[in-house]
């Protein structure tokens, strides 16, 4: 039961540890001979995450059995960080070794710093993801995830919430509003990579939970969106070669405001 | 036992304030956990009970989770914005009462169990024993990041257990969770739920003052029976619940002690319970905290001096002066307690230990033997010498020869003195408050002119050249039957500039929106406190008050006299202790 992983890129690792650490502290890695998933639901069961990169993806992959590793991934986050881009990095997993070990080594230079990290033991309940892809989504689009950031920064000027709207023929439109004002960002279909927008549909979703996702937008050029309306936001993020890493995020819902006198009854 | 069942019992106990139905419903509780024999988070339960993790004498490891955290998670949750829930917290003025108010609202926020996952079983509640686990877990995470880890756990277990769990939950975790249920009613719960015979209470409540931690003693009892509580011993190592005194007018002492009586020096130091095993000596406060990292000095001289293997020793730890010939007053002593180089404040501060009593004598427990037969042993085995010395004692027969002594030991510095029978029942009472023991520290005619500790419970501000800070302060008494902080006086005068600042800068730390739920007051000051600072105050005598009438008396003239760090809130005087005062005056 061992296993080494290699990507030759450092800041491709470096991206996807950052967002996942946003969400998540501690997780499962299920290693197997084809390929490597991370599957977690973040403490407050909003956000749910499922990364999977292909044998293929890495620039060496040696794995021949299912292992499932638990680690902090803060702390793995802490250790990546201190790579530089042009590093090499090897992740390696020993059979009945309570750590693994990472190694970094520069291109073209003999140095190499190998840093360990203790392994977690950690009892996952097992996610039924099934019912989730089931929802028949009324409206998909690929989009330059940069433009997403874009309106969630704007957004932020007004609340912690933003509001997405999908209209057939017309496009998309961001927006968010709050005591001070409001502000709207739109798209048309053609400043989409793809898009496929039946009838309308719209959502709300937390800020916070969507800047934590989108911290991995340096590191991918397409962002496809499914919405459907007050139902999650499903978002997948292409990587490397044939990698993914896709959210499901539960909806807000608008209802009267918070009722104050409902409150006095305690 | 599941975290939401006790959540049940604590909201049916904070319904009432009628001891008898506490007791009533305690009693019930306990009776289910015996006749199911599911004993395990008994301790546990009992611990909680009394709003903390551990028993008195134990510490549960730091948090550190502030309430900014919490709101975060909170607003995570529920969806409802960081600015709304600080609004909703200073109305209702309590984190749990906040947060259940949040929690039973429609969510804003949706849940991914809504749509997919089948295990929708939401607030499937928490095992205590998990619970415990995992606030460890907060405690144990330190380092950067750790905020999001300790972040991460609180949010898991609010999104598995209710509102009403997480009300109790948060109080838990921010040290506020005081059910207003006293240890004499839990133990009175116990006796009947557990035993079935009430009047085991004595047992358990003797065992208790013995061994304080009130989970270890029911653990032993569901185990061995009543019988090996019956005959606990004292142990090296576990702090005794310390003996106090009462107080009478002088002219009164006499009636309670008979002739001839002995009376000590009441010193002005630390009172400290010495529990020496060969050569490893522990001191414990009167708040049964383990403090002999503040006088290894202490601990040296009892080791070189004390003529036994293992004894259990008590005594006032007092400041001397270079020549170890003058005391020196409490304020001096307490500079050890804010010194981390203890080494160099050694020589700074030099201290005596005046010893007065003796609890255990090798295997024998001494607390049952007369006070003479304690003293007699005492002075058997104390070679005394600078820094550790037998309290100065002597035998009275009237009330000349006690003015005469008091007068003796207020011109040595001292507080006055504390009379003490010495007849044959003049055992060392362990957690109670007797009439063997009787305080002295004044003499003016009937007045008071003697001290009480109060808890600072609100202030309001100052004007003139006091604006800016707390000009007066009201002080509370403790219900011990209540568990409630009852609101007996107002008091400005007899501080420094300098101690209304600090005391000033102090108490904003304590500061809270609305009245916490265990204090009684009528009055409406600018700020309320949460019940942590104990003072104490000087004043002329007890009268009877119409502004404060929860209690129906108050104090006339109060002057601060100084702060009383050595002592918790449950050390504080008592309801009990001025209606007694008043009868008396």
């Amino acid at each position: 039961m061992t296993f080494k992983l290699k990507i030759e890129n450092s800041r491709i690792l470096k991206g996807i540890v950052e967002t996942l650490a946003s969400i998540i502290d501690e997780t499962e890695f299920r290693v197997s001979p084809k390929e490597f998933i991370i599957t977690a639901m973040d403490p407050s069961r909003i956000c749910l995450l499922k990364l999977s990169l292909k044998s293929d993806d890495f620039d060496n992959y040696e794995c021949k059995q299912d292992i499932k590793i638990g680690l902090n991934l803060d702390d793995l986050d802490k250790i990546l960080k201190r790579s530089s881009t042009n590093d090499s990095i090897e992740i390696e997993f020993k059979e009945n070794d309570n750590k693994i070990k990472i190694i970094m080594k520069r291109e073209g230079s003999s140095r190499s710093r190998t840093f360990s990290l203790a392994l977690l033991d950690i009892e996952m309940e097992e996610i039924q993801m099934e019912k989730l892809l089931q929802i028949e989504y009324k409206s998909k689009w690929v989009i330059d995830p940069n433009f997403f950031v874009e309106a969630i920064k704007d957004a932020e000027i007004y609340s912690e919430i933003l509001n997405i709207k999908a209209e057939e023929k017309k496009g998309l439109t961001f927006s968010s509003s709050g005591q001070i004002g409001e502000m709207i960002y739109d798209l048309t279909e053609e400043d989409l990579i793809e898009s496929n927008i039946k009838d309308s549909s719209t959502g709300a979703y937390s800020l916070t939970f969507l800047k934590a996702i989108l911290k991995i937008s340096s590191i991918t050029e397409k962002l496809e969106i499914s919405l459907l309306t007050d139902h999650p936001l499903k978002m997948i993020f292409n990587l490397l070669e044939g990698g993914e890493l896709s959210y499901f995020l539960a909806p807000r819902v608008e209802e009267a405001d918070f009722n104050d006198e409902d409150m006095d009854e305690f | 036992m599941k975290f939401k069942k006790l959540a049940y019992l604590f909201s049916e106990l904070e319904s009432t304030t009628k001891r008898l139905e506490m007791i009533d419903m305690l009693s019930e509780f306990f009776r289910e956990i015996k006749d199911n024999k599911k004993f395990d988070d008994l301790d546990k339960i009992i611990y909680l009970l009394h709003g903390k993790l551990v028993s008195n004498i134990k510490q549960f490891p730091k948090m550190r989770i502030a309430e900014k955290m919490i709101i975060e998670a909170l607003s995570l949750h529920s969806g409802i914005t960081n600015k709304k829930i600080k609004e909703i917290l200073i109305k209702k003025g309590d984190i749990g009462i906040t947060a259940e108010v949040l929690l039973s609202q429609k969510k804003k926020q949706k849940s991914l169990l809504d749509f997919g996952p089948d295990n929708k079983q939401e607030h499937i509640s928490i095992e205590i024993s998990d619970l415990y686990s995992e606030l460890r877990k907060i405690a144990i995470t330190e380092g950067s990041g750790s905020r999001d880890t300790k972040l991460g756990i609180l949010r898991g277990l609010i999104s598995n257990i209710s509102p009403l769990e997480t009300k109790y939950l948060l109080r838990i975790i921010t040290s506020t969770l005081r059910i207003g249920v006293s240890t004499q009613t839990i133990i009175d719960g116990l006796a009947i739920g557990i035993t079935e015979n009430k009047e085991n209470r004595d047992i358990i409540e003797h065992a208790y003052n013995l061994h304080p931690d009130l989970g270890e003693i029911i653990i032993d009892l569901v185990k061995n029976g009543i019988k090996k509580i019956k005959n606990i011993k004292i142990s090296y190592g576990i702090p005794i619940r310390m003996m106090l005194a009462s107080r009478v007018p002088y002219l009164e002492i006499i009636l309670k002690l008979g002739i001839p009586f002995i009376a000590e020096y009441k010193l002005d130091g630390e009172r400290l319970q010495i529990h020496k095993q060969s050569n490893k000596v522990k001191l414990f406060s009167r708040r049964l905290l383990e403090i002999s990292k503040q006088y290894p000095d202490v601990c040296e001289a009892i080791i070189e001096n004390i003529k036994a293997d293992n004894v259990i020793l008590e005594g006032e730890v007092v400041a001397m002066d270079a020549f170890y010939e003058k005391m020196r007053p409490f304020q001096v002593l307490s500079k050890r307690r804010r010194k981390y180089d203890v080494e160099n404040i050694k020589k700074e501060v030099p201290v005596c230990l005046f010893l007065f009593d003796i609890l255990k004598y090798e295997e024998e427990d001494f607390i049952n033997r007369k006070l003479p037969e304690r003293r007699q042993k005492l002075e058997e085995i104390v070679i005394q010498k600078d820094e550790l010395k037998l309290v100065k004692a002597k035998t009275l027969e009237s009330t000349e020869e006690l003015i005469e002594f008091f007068n003796e030991a207020r011109d040595n510095g001292t507080e006055g003195i504390i009379a003490k029978s010495i007849k044959d029942d003049s055992l060392y009472q362990a957690g109670n408050r007797g009439f063997s023991w009787i305080k002295l520290k004044g003499l003016e005619g009937g007045k008071l002119k003697d001290s009480v500790d109060l808890v600072l419970i609100g202030a309001y501000y100052g004007r003139g050249r006091r604006s800016g800070v707390f000009g007066t302060y009201i002080g509370a008494l403790y219900d011990q039957e209540k568990d409630q902080f009852i609101a007996f006086t107002r008091f400005a005068s007899g501080l420094t500039d300098d101690e209304i600042d600090y005391l000033t800068r102090q108490m904003k730390e304590h500061q809270v929106q609305k009245k916490p739920t265990n204090v009684i007051c009528e009055e409406q000051p600018d700020v309320w406190f949460t019940p942590e600072v104990v003072i104490e105050i000087i004043g002329d005598e007890i009268t009877i008050s119409e502004k404060f009438s929860t209690l129906g008396y108050s104090m006339r003239f109060p002057v601060f006299k100084r702060f009383r760090l050595d002592k918790s809130i449950m050390d504080i005087t008592t309801v009990n202790e001025i209606i007694q005062l008043y009868k008396t005056q």
